[in-house]
């Protein structure tokens, strides 16, 4: 599961020497943008892992808890989306996110399968490109995920696949692929217990929390431990190391074949008595075929049913959607929907995507994927081809600067929700921003940003009405308009000087949250 | 180099002066990530120029301390570890240890700390850890380690952030006075931090588009933990900037691997001799959780080690018995050890018990402190690991009062009462 390391490590980094030169003038005057420092009902108890990240902001511009419903459920607004939310409103465009296949998303799946079709290799096929998958699919479907994000018209369900690709994380390598596509972004709208019985027999993950080693005559515990830990009941589950132990030995027989698909394999099942977490698998005779199978199975249904695992699913998902720290009402919600629908995804989420639960979440900060995605969705910058596939540069760039390349978490918890471990790396963010926002270089770098669609009105009012339009859905702050108009004078401001205020304006801290 | 701020020589330190607080009227947003009860002060034009530099490494994943520094004169190592343990020092074994002591050895991986070993400098603890909490879980144990306090989750802040929190700046003023090196965001050993940054690569730390001032102004009322970094990021860019990374000269002929880890130490070396004000780092090595084909002499662990001991045997040489006006101390952990008994692939499952490594010329090195309390099955924890017998924060308190000359331990590692156990001098 380490190898994956050595092979990014070697890969050259971005040089500084990329830079753009335009006069400056007029200075800006000092945003004040008002932070309410603490929410009145921000909680007194105890903070669970994930914890606070930081005082719990209300950005009161944000008036529209539609447009609140938009950030929170896409990787950035465009004005279309902005206009559509506030005209069929909340309820319908929660419900047009919460059934994909009815949304007409043909032109980013014809450019991912044209583009990538690496993407969509299957086990077989990747297993005869072992030799050269960094050389010839990883780059590949990083991209392809990057520009799901950017370009895909199902807004919520690439929140969703984010989500339990962080969940269910597995460090990126050629079994990954086929993870991603039937595991992750198959179920991430279905049924989260589907999506658990699907991971066990995933040889992504097998291989990767080594379960693949494990049988009776030695066993490995990683996967046993994570699968309770990470997937499952959560780290306060209840269960002791001896669960641990005994869940590795129930495991054992689970495994890969060598075309790397998953098998079951009695010769390795522990047919001993085994105990975990007060579920008694006695001792039988050992036997052949799938006898033996049963038994993580049925102690796999036991994870998904369990009420540690809702309670788990629910408050990361409030956590993902809503604030760091749930309220107890709004995880009991969750709760409920999760427990009367058998792990219904979209019910889980029809109770935590409630009008109130919007109107009074906090700021969240963007991730970094996650602001890059924003960005190029509200400039309408284009990926329209790649050139530069030559340098690691070209392929995933400022995803990599910032720590936040898809699939490239090397541990099983996933990247980090937490704003305190992303917000340092600022300067790579607003790099991040120039990397769209410039077209650096003279030929073949994408993406391209033509700042003359922000120029249809070529005045100062015109081109921050439509930044406001584009970046904030109308939602832009005072403060900030104050300093884009200082910044663009009261002459036609020229492109340069636009292109400028739009990363301004993408680099503002208003745009990092959501 | 700078030099009017060299340490005083004499090994007495400085009390912390407190007249130099400003006591806030609010809270500072600096302070925001650090626990309530935490006194929220600001330090003014104060500083505190008799301190080490302090470069905290943590090693991800639970690092298998039972190869790191091998206990070749316990039978059951030899028993449990059938297939992957080190060959012992007096064999024959092209792939043997090196004796430490009478029981100790180190791997061939570990060979490149020889050297500072022999110049005690480097102290090793065996059997510590964490003795509040038994988790095995990664993340529960990281957490726990790196906040410095267990089954506390209302704490979101680092020791060593609190350590910075509750002392004055080595250098008034100084826009930077802690960075986490390589890839990744502000770890929690960090979290917290006043001026503490993660900046991955020092050497190409710069606005693509030069609206620094705009960018400054526009933060200024911005929210914490993000105005904090924004206008940190701004006024340490300049600073980086003036540092000439690319044609550093490393001294004494020290060579740092081309790992992320030995650019890191390099970058840090560089950053160090600049004399810059940092007085901090954090690093991390991940990759430690050899559950499988371990490989203890030659493989996956082996060549972490190797990458581990060069960078810290190269920056030893480099730097801590280099030329700079400042002590330097080094610390080195990681949140649990390994089963004493191998698994079913060559490898070892989560356990307890490790190593930790300090390394400095005011470490009371050249000893493996331990109370060794066997590998026996009857002995072990659990039946399977390691006991811890030293916990990590008597160590790291030590430290942090000794050789960071800041008393506040009670703030540093909240409710713990640490034994001090000599490791510094």
């Amino acid at each position: 599961m380490h190898d994956a390391d050595d092979d990014v490590e070697g890969v050259e980094r971005a040089s500084p020497t990329r830079r753009a030169f335009l006069g400056l003038g007029a200075g800006l005057t000092a945003t004040a943008v008002l932070a309410r420092a603490a929410e009145a009902q921000r909680p007194t108890r105890r903070a669970d892992i994930g914890s606070l990240t930081e005082r719990l902001g209300q950005r009161l511009e944000w008036r529209s808890t539609e447009l609140r419903l938009l950030r929170r459920i896409s990787m950035g607004m465009t004005a279309a989306t902005a206009g559509r939310v506030r005209s069929i409103g909340f309820a319908r465009f929660l419900e047009e996110q919460l059934n994909p296949p009815a949304i007409d998303d043909s032109a980013c799946d014809q450019r991912i399968t044209t583009r990538y079709p690496q993407f969509y290799l299957t086990q077989a096929q990747l297993l005869a490109k072992d030799d050269v998958f960094w050389q010839e699919v990883a780059a590949p479907v990083m991209r392809a995920i990057i520009e799901r994000a950017c370009f895909s018209e199902r807004l919520l369900e690439q929140r969703m696949i984010e989500f339990w690709s962080d969940h269910f994380n597995i460090a990126i390598a050629a079994p990954r692929v086929v993870d991603y596509r039937d595991v992750v972004m198959q179920h991430a709208l279905g049924k989260y217990g589907d999506m658990v019985r699907a991971s066990m027999r995933s040889p992504a993950m097998l291989l990767y929390l080594d379960q693949v080693w494990s049988t009776k005559y030695g066993v490995n515990e990683n996967y046993a431990r994570e699968l309770m830990e990470l997937h499952t009941v959560g780290w306060d589950g209840g269960y002791s190391q001896q669960d641990v132990h005994d869940l590795a030995r129930v495991l054992t027989g689970w495994t890969i074949d060598n075309q790397r698909r998953f098998t079951y394999r009695a010769d390795y099942h522990d047919f001993g008595a085994k105990r975990v977490m007060g579920q008694v698998f006695p001792a039988r005779p050992e036997a052949g075929g799938t006898a033996g199978m049963d038994e993580a199975i049925a102690f796999g249904e036991y994870l998904i049913h369990h009420p540690a695992t809702a309670k788990f699913i629910c408050t990361k998902l409030l956590r993902w959607f809503i604030r760091p720290d749930p309220l107890p009402a709004q995880v009991n919600a969750a709760v409920q929907a999760f427990t009367t629908t058998d792990g219904d995804i979209k019910a889980v989420l029809r109770a935590i995507l409630t009008e109130n639960n919007l109107a009074t979440a906090p700021a969240k900060l963007k991730r970094p994927f996650h602001y890059y995605a924003s960005i190029v969705r509200a400039t309408g910058a284009t990926i329209d081809a790649w050139s530069d596939w030559t340098t690691w540069e070209g392929v995933v760039g400022h995803h990599w600067d910032n720590a936040h390349a898809p699939l490239t978490w090397q541990t099983p918890d996933g990247f980090p929700d937490r704003a305190e471990y992303w917000a340092g790396l600022m300067v790579n963010r607003w790099n991040a921003a120039a990397s769209i926002l410039y077209n650096w270089g003279t030929t073949g770098r994408y993406p391209r940003f033509a700042p003359a669609t922000f120029m249809a009105t070529p005045t100062t009012t015109g081109v921050i009405a439509e930044i406001d339009r584009r970046l904030f859905g109308g939602e832009m702050t005072a403060a900030l308009r104050t300093e884009l108009q200082a910044f663009l004078g009261t002459s036609t401001p020229s492109q340069g000087r636009v292109q400028d205020a739009v990363f301004l304006a993408a680099c503002a801290p208003e745009f990092q949250y959501y | 180099m700078t030099t009017h701020d060299s340490e005083c020589g004499c090994g007495e330190y400085q009390e912390l002066s407190r007249r130099g607080f400003l006591l806030a009227s609010g809270a500072s947003a600096g302070a925001l990530l650090l626990p309530e009860w935490m006194p929220q002060v600001s330090y003014a034009e104060s500083e505190n120029t008799s301190r080490d530099v302090i470069v905290s490494v943590f090693m991800r994943g639970g690092a298998d301390g039972l190869t790191l520094v091998a206990p070749f004169e316990d039978a059951d190592y030899y028993r449990g570890r059938p297939g992957i343990a080190v060959p012992r020092p007096d064999s024959s074994a092209a792939n043997r240890g090196t004796a430490l002591d009478n029981f100790f050895m180190f791997p061939p991986g570990m060979v490149g700390l020889l050297p500072a070993w022999q110049a005690q400098n480097l102290a090793i603890v065996h059997a510590t850890g964490q003795m509040a909490t038994n988790s095995r879980s990664h993340f529960e144990a990281e957490r726990y380690m790196e906040a410095g306090k267990p089954n506390d989750y209302s704490l979101v802040s680092g020791w060593l952030a609190r350590h910075l929190a509750s002392s004055a700046p080595m250098r008034a003023g100084a826009p930077l006075r802690a960075l986490a090196l390589g890839w990744g965001g502000t770890r929690l050993t960090l979290t917290g931090g006043p001026n503490t940054l993660p900046i991955p690569v020092p050497e190409s730390y710069n606005l693509a588009r030069p609206l620094g001032a705009q960018l400054d102004r526009m933060y200024n009322t911005a929210w914490t933990p993000a105005r904090n970094a924004a206008k940190d990021a701004i006024a340490t860019i300049n600073l980086l900037q003036s540092i000439n990374f690319r044609g550093y000269v490393p001294s004494n002929g020290a060579v740092y691997p081309t790992t992320d880890f030995g650019r890191g130490f390099r970058s840090l070396a560089a950053l160090i001799k600049a004399d810059v004000g940092v007085e901090a780092a954090h690093l991390d090595i991940g990759g430690w959780d050899t559950h499988a084909q371990q490989g203890s002499t030659q493989g996956t662990m082996h060549g972490l080690m190797v990458d581990f001991a060069n960078t810290l045997g190269a920056f030893w040489a480099d730097v801590i018995r280099g030329p700079v006006t400042r002590r330097i101390t080094v610390v080195c952990i990681s949140e649990f050890g390994r089963n004493a008994r191998e698994n079913g692939s060559a490898g070892t499952d989560h356990g307890r018990g490790s190593v930790a490594f300090f390394l400095g010329t005011h470490i009371r090195g050249g000893r493996v402190l331990a109370n060794w309390p066997g590998l026996n099955r009857a002995v072990l924890e659990d039946g399977q690991d390691l006991r811890v017998t030293i916990d990590y924060r008597d160590l790291l308190a030590e430290i942090v009062k000794r050789r960071l000359n800041n008393p506040n331990l009670d703030l540093v590692f909240p409710g713990f009462t640490p034994v001090e156990r000599g490791i510094t001098l």
